[in-house]
């Protein structure tokens, strides 16, 4: 699998000339002032760097949240500074799925609910929506927990509900935030265990910012953000 | 389903039905039928309560009894006519007051509206010519000079309309009454003794004593005077009939009308007639009439005399009431043979008391000869 | 741009989030449907008693189309003229008086009698045929004391025709016999009809002795070219006091004499909804901060700007709807006792009507879902702008919030100035419209309510210090936490200060009217006795004060002068114009405050019947001035007298012109008075004076009243009068106290963790609940402080512009301190009361549980 990837390397994401800035009351900070970069389809990059130093921007910039200043990004041959706000928000909708550190799973749905919701949004048909939220819940091996809510699981359960739910409409990329951030090192490990399953099997192209050397490991490609730039590490 | 849901929808099925049952109670504006606010039948069916009965045959006083009888419930002074102008112009006219006595001695009272008798005057007018027919009714207490009668001089009158004489004898009568743009303005005479109806003026309508009224009748009264419809007067001549009837009690409960003639004849001879029907449609035995001769004379028909057979009906496109209109009338004993049909059809009173009571015309024999003749008819309780 | 709609588990999520936060849906809900219950509820009073007045009106005018009418009452002999004389056939004598039925199972009952002549009626076709019912006309006209009920009444007071009931006339005890039952052609016109009794002309005469007198004829005219010439030819045969008009327009004007004191209601109605608003506000704009976190993740996912707004706006849709239903619920509820509290007001400065039928129609129901849901998508429109441009980053930190509310203070300010000098100039516009007044009063309080955010951060900074000083460090944590929370104090504090301010420019307008209505009183009423004619009665067998009467009262011992006093109607362009008659002495006519002139040089031309002196009411509608020339109608010819002075006066709405006798005889009138004013000398006793009097009068229809008690009797009125407005001050009220309750909770709910904190810190149990008391304490105060200038000013206004446009009264300011006191209190109270409840359930919370529970 890895192979394959490493062979035919097409970008799914590649930026470009990136600049990126934030007010600060009167000052203001760049963050970026020419980044770019290529992530390729089906790989798995892991975004390393210190606190501060834009990954969770970069994140942001990704999936179309938010927009560099100048540049370009392309994510699957869209440009994304080229589109309007909904149109980055239902390109989101249909191809990004996002994993928190922090879960932020909807406290007042169900599990079944937290996961349906984003084919719900892309309008997929109720008997495809429940037969795949049962897959999925499967997958992520908690089908007898399909009707808690989110209070009544423990971190790593809720953190495996927010993956079912990042990846239940097959999007092309998944962008996740530090997934192991608030989980101990063995829940981290088997969540990290379970991500890279899913991802592999369903070729999802995985950005992970993490601090963490275990999950860097797994990663296809390692990239350090520092001074707004990228650059390849081991 | 959890337990929310559950929640949800019951407070949605509590407040919709919250909001159904309001609507449900909300008062329904349907409008009620009203009625007629009082009939006359109303008031002369009232009992006795004070008032004397006919029962025994009284001497008449003439020009007195022209006046009122206040011991009596019910009085009325009925006239009809047929009327023409010059060129031949046709009318007929009918002006009638009733008087109701309420109550006997009732006690003083402060108020000068206290009364205790009011008096209803019916007028109509038949424009034949234009096939018009007016009808006007009034009602008035008898307080305050709205409306009263009286002897001396004769004068009965309901506000402006009134029948009265400047003559101790009472003769000859005016008669006004003006409503809307219609009027008349009539003078009667009468140079023969009165007409007693009944037995010397005891007029009985049913078999119980005291059910009768004292009825004396002018059957052929010359006329002459002005009619006026909106802005033309007509002067006409004609003749009139005045029927004069005080009782207490006439009608039984189950008497459901009167089929009434007044005829004048080409022969000078004067016909009146009465049948009474009873619930059923049976003819009420007591039923009888009067044939006043040439010379003043009368006789007295009773019910065997006569057959009355209706010939055609018409119904009222107002009031939808079918009324025999055209009548076959025999007295085989004196050679009479008349038909009576209507000069127009439609004059229905569709006053308080609906009734149709209109001007005719009669064709016929009498002793083998051919005789003319016109009058009025009144066919009530249809 | 496209719309996408929330997806339904987006709005199954909501619905939890609301039933997750029972507290906060309630209050919300609470808010919106009190706001609009008390809408609701005004307005079915109010319609009800206009709809009341309809009815009676139709009923029992039925198809007349004008009406004779005299101050007292006509002589039956020109109905006789009328309809015999001139011929006029429909034409129909009216008389009316009130009789009383006692002791029934609830309360005495009162009648409007209307005795009419059944046979002459038939044309009117009034609304009282007998339904299937038969009339018992020979009782009716025969027998004194029949008359005719609603089968409604009748049923229940549990009479059939045929029996007799008694009833009392001006005390007296008599017997009715019930000649027949009246139904109606609808429910609706029977309510109407249950307050009558129809009797036979004969009767009412001489139930109210009023033999040979008529209260009013009715005639059906002709509605074409003849009618001016009919009219004409009536006109003539009318005697002086008499005058014929439409009843269209007489019973147009009587319902415009309500007009005003309606919209009055209506708009202080309307302040409670806007309190109301202000909570759904509150609770929609905490809801959705409360919940950036969570809408930042769901743009994260994918979701649109619109989908986000779409669902705050639902939310709102949906607590507007299911509030506005309850609040018309309860306002049903509530709009019974504002009935009797309306028609009491209205019987008391207008005219008789009995209201015992609420009117609720659609009408209500959809004002209600209009202002309901109206109210609370408008207030949900800035929460909901607000989470739609909640960055999917994950929320903006708060203090980034708070920081971005405070940028916004100053232009809010800016606006709020700028909303408040449009007030200003709204009421300065030509024109004397009502509504005009209205409108620039609740702009201005919009204006305020802008300004308010700036003044409450003022406030808080300068008086940080002094509760640091006083409250220690949990003073000072509680004035903080106001402050630094503002998104989520402000809006609290601002409909506690709306409210407040409304019940302080309330009172403070009642107080000055009040005083202005006491001065009044006092130098209106100069001589120390009046004999009055009984007013209102037909049966005025003397409706004149003889000058017989006047010599020998003029003669008793001690008694230094006599005033006579006559009031008539006149009409001038088909409007009412109401005359006071006066043969005054100086000493009497010294009693009048001037707006404009004075005494000294009105005296001697008023005197002389050389000029007149008019009513600040009638200047301010008739645009007339001091030294104007007033042309009035005279018998024959249009007579002109100079204005010698503009007087105050709250008798009358629509003005009066006071002018001498003499004036009054040079325009062809007699004078024919029917007060008599008796002056005493100074310091002697009333007694001796009053038992002469009574001895001299002797007479029924004549009736000796002492200044004082004139004085209080109308005083009584006067605060009868304003019941209505208190109550709704009151309500307003308790809307404001729930938003300032479920302010508090809220605040104090999402901060569970952060106190839970600080008692894992060492906060002690009672320092926390001091915390929560003082901060709400606080939140009285800033509300009262604000308040107070908010509502001197809006006292300005009600007294100054709507008094004034309502009314034509101007008064004098009169600021009692009691009421800033009063409404401090209120404001610290209530705001104590709803931080009790949050207090004692932070203190009970244990930390731990708190601290786990995110």
């Amino acid at each position: 699998m890895t192979k394959k990837a490493v062979n035919n390397p097409t970008p799914l994401v590649t930026l470009r000339n990136i600049a990126k800035s934030y007010q600060e009351g009167v000052v203001s900070r760049n963050i970026f002032t020419d980044l770019s970069g290529q992530f390729n389809a089906g790989e798995i990059t892991a975004l390393l760097g210190r606190s501060g130093c834009g990954k969770s921007t970069l994140l942001n910039l990704i999936s179309g949240i938010d927009l560099p200043d100048s540049g370009s990004i392309v994510v699957n041959n869209c440009a994304l500074q080229d589109m309007n706000d909904t149109e980055r928000t239902l390109f989101r909708r249909h191809h990004i799925g996002f994993v928190f550190q922090s879960f932020n799973l909807i406290p007042t749905l169900t599990v079944r609910e937290n996961v349906i919701l984003p084919l719900e949004m892309i309008g997929e048909s109720e008997k495809n929506r429940l037969e795949r939220v049962s897959s999925i819940l499967e997958q992520v091996g908690l089908q007898d927990r399909a009707d808690n809510f989110p209070e009544q699981l423990s971190g790593g359960e809720q953190q495996r509900v927010a993956i079912a739910r990042a990846i239940s409409h097959k999007p092309r990329l998944l962008l996740a935030d530090e997934p192991t951030g608030n989980l101990d090192a063995a829940t981290g490990a088997i969540i990290m265990t379970l991500l890279e399953s899913l991802v592999r099997d369903n070729n999802i192209t995985l950005i992970i910012v993490t601090h963490s050397d275990e999950v860097a490991a797994i990663a296809d490609q390692r990239l350090q953000v520092a001074q707004g730039q990228l650059t390849q590490t081991i | 389903m959890n337990k929310r849901t559950i929640i949800a929808i019951g407070f949605i099925i509590v407040l919709v039905s919250v909001l159904v049952s309001v609507l449900i109670m909300l008062p329904e504006n349907t409008p009620k039928q009203a009625s007629q606010e009082f009939t006359l039948g109303e008031i002369f069916d009232d009992d006795a309560g004070g008032f004397s009965k006919a029962t025994t045959i009284i001497p008449f006083s003439f020009p007195a009894d022209h006046g009122p009888h206040p011991d009596f419930k019910n009085e009325w002074w009925y006239y009809t006519g047929n009327l023409k102008t010059l060129q031949g112009r046709k009318f007929g006219y009918q002006l009638t007051f009733f008087r109701l006595g309420l109550a006997r001695h009732t006690e003083k009272r402060s108020s000068n509206w206290a009364a205790d008798t009011l008096y209803m005057a019916h007028f109509a007018l038949t424009d034949i010519q234009n096939g018009k027919f007016y009808s006007f009714e009034r009602f008035a207490r008898q307080a305050q000079d709205l409306s009263g009668a009286q002897s001396q001089p004769f004068k009965v009158w309901l506000e402006d309309w009134s029948t009265s004489s400047e003559n101790a004898s009472a003769l000859p009568m005016k008669l006004f009454a003006k409503e809307d743009n219609v009027s008349i303005d009539l003078t009667l005479n009468y140079n023969k003794p009165p007409v007693l109806q009944g037995d010397q003026g005891l007029s009985q309508k049913s078999d119980r004593p005291g059910n009768a009224s004292y009825y004396y009748s002018f059957p052929l009264m010359p006329t002459t005077g002005h009619v006026r419809i909106g802005e033309d007067a007509f002067e006409i001549t004609g003749n009139s009939w005045m029927d004069r009837e005080w009782s207490t009690s006439a009608l039984e409960k189950n008497q459901a009308g009167w089929d009434w003639f007044a005829l004048q004849l080409s022969d000078n001879r004067q016909l009146m007639f009465y049948q009474i029907r009873w619930d059923d449609g049976r003819i009420d035995p007591i039923s009888e009439g009067t044939l006043v001769m040439a010379n003043g004379s009368s006789q007295k028909i009773l019910l065997k005399d006569i057959t009355l057979k209706p010939l055609s009906y018409w119904q009222s496109p107002i009031t939808d009431k079918r009324y025999p209109i055209k009548w076959q009338m025999q007295l085989p004993s004196r050679e009479l043979d008349l038909i009576i049909e209507p000069k127009m059809l439609a004059q229905e009173m569709n006053l308080s008391v609906i009734y149709w009571e209109g001007a005719v015309k009669v064709q016929g024999s009498a002793n083998g000869e051919a005789i003319t003749g016109q009058g009025y008819i009144e066919l009530s309780g249809y | 741009m496209n719309f996408y709609f929330p997806s339904p588990t987006l709005f199954r999520a909501s619905l939890r989030y609301m039933l997750r936060h029972p507290w906060q849906l309630a209050m919300s809900f609470l808010g919106i449907a009190l706001g609009v219950a008390v809408v609701v509820a005004i307005d079915i009073a109010s319609a009800s008693a206009d709809r009341a007045f309809a009815l009676s009106a139709e009923q029992l005018s039925g198809r007349a189309t004008h009406e004779i009418v005299a101050d007292n009452g006509l002589d039956e002999q020109l109905y006789f003229a009328l309809r015999r004389d001139f011929g006029l056939r429909n034409v129909a004598p009216i008389l009316e008086g009130t009789i009383t039925i006692p002791n029934t199972n609830v309360a005495s009952i009162r009648l409007q009698v209307m005795g009419i002549d059944l046979l002459a009626d038939g044309p009117f076709n009034r609304n009282t045929s007998s339904d299937g019912q038969r009339i018992d006309m020979q009782a009716m006209l025969t027998q004194a004391g029949s008359g005719l009920l609603s089968k409604t009444l009748a049923d229940e007071l549990a009479v059939k025709e045929g029996e007799t009931i008694g009833v009392e006339i001006d005390g007296k005890a008599t017997q009715l016999f019930v000649a027949g039952l009246l139904q109606s052609r609808d429910d609706a016109s029977e309510q109407a009809l249950k307050n009558f009794l129809m009797v036979d002309i004969a009767t009412a005469q001489e139930w109210f002795q009023a033999e040979g007198r008529l209260s009013r004829i009715q005639l059906i005219l002709p509605e074409d070219s003849s009618t001016e010439t009919i009219l004409t030819q009536i006109r003539a045969l009318l005697p002086d006091n008499a005058r014929i008009e439409t009843l269209q327009s007489r019973n147009t004007a009587l319902a415009q004499m309500t007009r005003a004191f309606r919209l009055n209601l209506t708009a202080m109605s309307l302040l409670a909804l806007v309190v109301g608003s202000f909570i759904i506000f509150n609770a929609m704009t905490f809801s959705v901060l409360r919940r950036r976190a969570l809408f930042g993740t769901l743009r994260a996912l994918g979701n649109t700007r619109s989908e986000i707004g779409l669902l705050v706006l639902t939310e709102a849709l949906v607590l507007g709807f299911t509030g506005a239903i309850a609040g018309w619920l309860l306002g049903l509820l509530i709009s019974k006792g504002l009935l009797s509290l309306v028609t009491r007001t209205i019987n008391d400065l207008y005219f008789v009507l009995e209201v015992q039928q609420l009117h609720i129609g659609w009408q209500q129901f959809f004002i209600a879902l209009g202002l309901g849901i109206g109210a609370s998508l408008v207030a949900a429109f800035f929460p909901a702008l607000e989470a739609t441009r909640t960055q999917a980053r994950v929320a903006m930190l708060r203090i980034e919030l708070e920081q971005r509310v405070k940028g916004w203070m100053k232009w809010l300010a800016i606006v709020g100035v700028i909303f408040m000098a449009c007030a200003w100039l709204i009421v300065e516009l030509p024109g004397q419209s009502l509504i005009i007044g209205f409108v620039g009063m609740f702009v201005f309080l919009l204006g305020y309510a802008l300004l308010s955010p700036l003044l409450i951060l003022k406030l808080c900074r300068v008086s940080q210090s002094s509760v640091k000083r006083i409250g220690g460090f949990t003073g000072n944590l509680a004035i903080r936490n106001v402050y630094t929370s503002f998104s989520r104090t402000g809006i609290a504090i601002i409909a506690l200060m709306i409210a407040m301010a409304t019940a302080v420019g309330v009172s403070v307008m009642i107080s000055s009217f009040r005083v202005a209505v006491d001065q009044w009183l006092s130098y209106s009423l100069q001589a120390d006795m009046y004999v009055t004619t009984v007013k209102g009665s037909i049966n005025n067998k003397t409706p004149v004060i003889e000058n017989k009467l006047a010599t020998q009262v003029a003669a008793i011992q001690n008694v230094d002068v006599i005033s006579r006093g006559q009031r008539i109607k006149l009409q001038q362009d088909g409007k009412d114009l109401n005359l006071l008659v006066l043969d005054v002495p100086e000493r009497g006519f010294k009693g009048y405050q001037y707006k404009e002139g004075d005494t000294q040089s009105a005296w001697p031309v008023f005197e002389s019947g050389q000029a007149v002196l008019i009513s600040e009411p009638y200047a301010y509608r008739h645009n007339i001035k001091l030294g104007d020339i007033l042309t009035l109608p005279g018998k024959n010819n249009d007579i002109s007298f100079p204005v010698a002075g503009v007087y105050y006066d709250y008798s009358s709405e629509r003005g009066i012109v006071v002018l001498s006798h003499k004036a009054f005889n040079a325009a062809g009138y007699d004078f024919q008075p029917t007060t008599l004013g008796v002056y005493i000398n100074e310091g002697k006793p009333f007694n001796a004076v009053r038992t002469q009097l009574q001895q001299i009068i002797g007479n029924d229809n004549l009736l000796i009243r002492e200044s004082k008690a004139i004085h209080e009797a109308s005083l009584a009125v006067f605060d009868r009068t304003f019941t209505i407005t208190q109550v709704l001050r009151l309500l307003t009220i308790i809307v404001a106290v729930v938003g300032v309750f479920s302010a508090l909770m809220a605040l104090h709910l999402e901060r569970t963790k952060d106190f839970a904190v600080m008692r894992a810190t060492g906060l002690t149990v009672a320092e926390l609940r001091r915390i929560v008391l003082l901060e709400s304490g606080i939140i009285g105060i800033i509300s009262g402080v604000l308040a107070i200038p908010l509502g001197l000013l809006l006292a300005r206004f009600l007294i100054s512009e709507i008094n004034q446009r309502s009314f034509g009264w101007s008064m004098a300011y009169h600021l009692d301190y009691s009421h800033i006191v009063l409404a401090l209190l209120l404001a610290v109270g209530s705001a104590l009361v709803a931080g009790i409840y949050p207090a004692r359930k932070l203190a009970s919370t244990l930390p731990a549980a708190a601290l786990r529970n995110d």
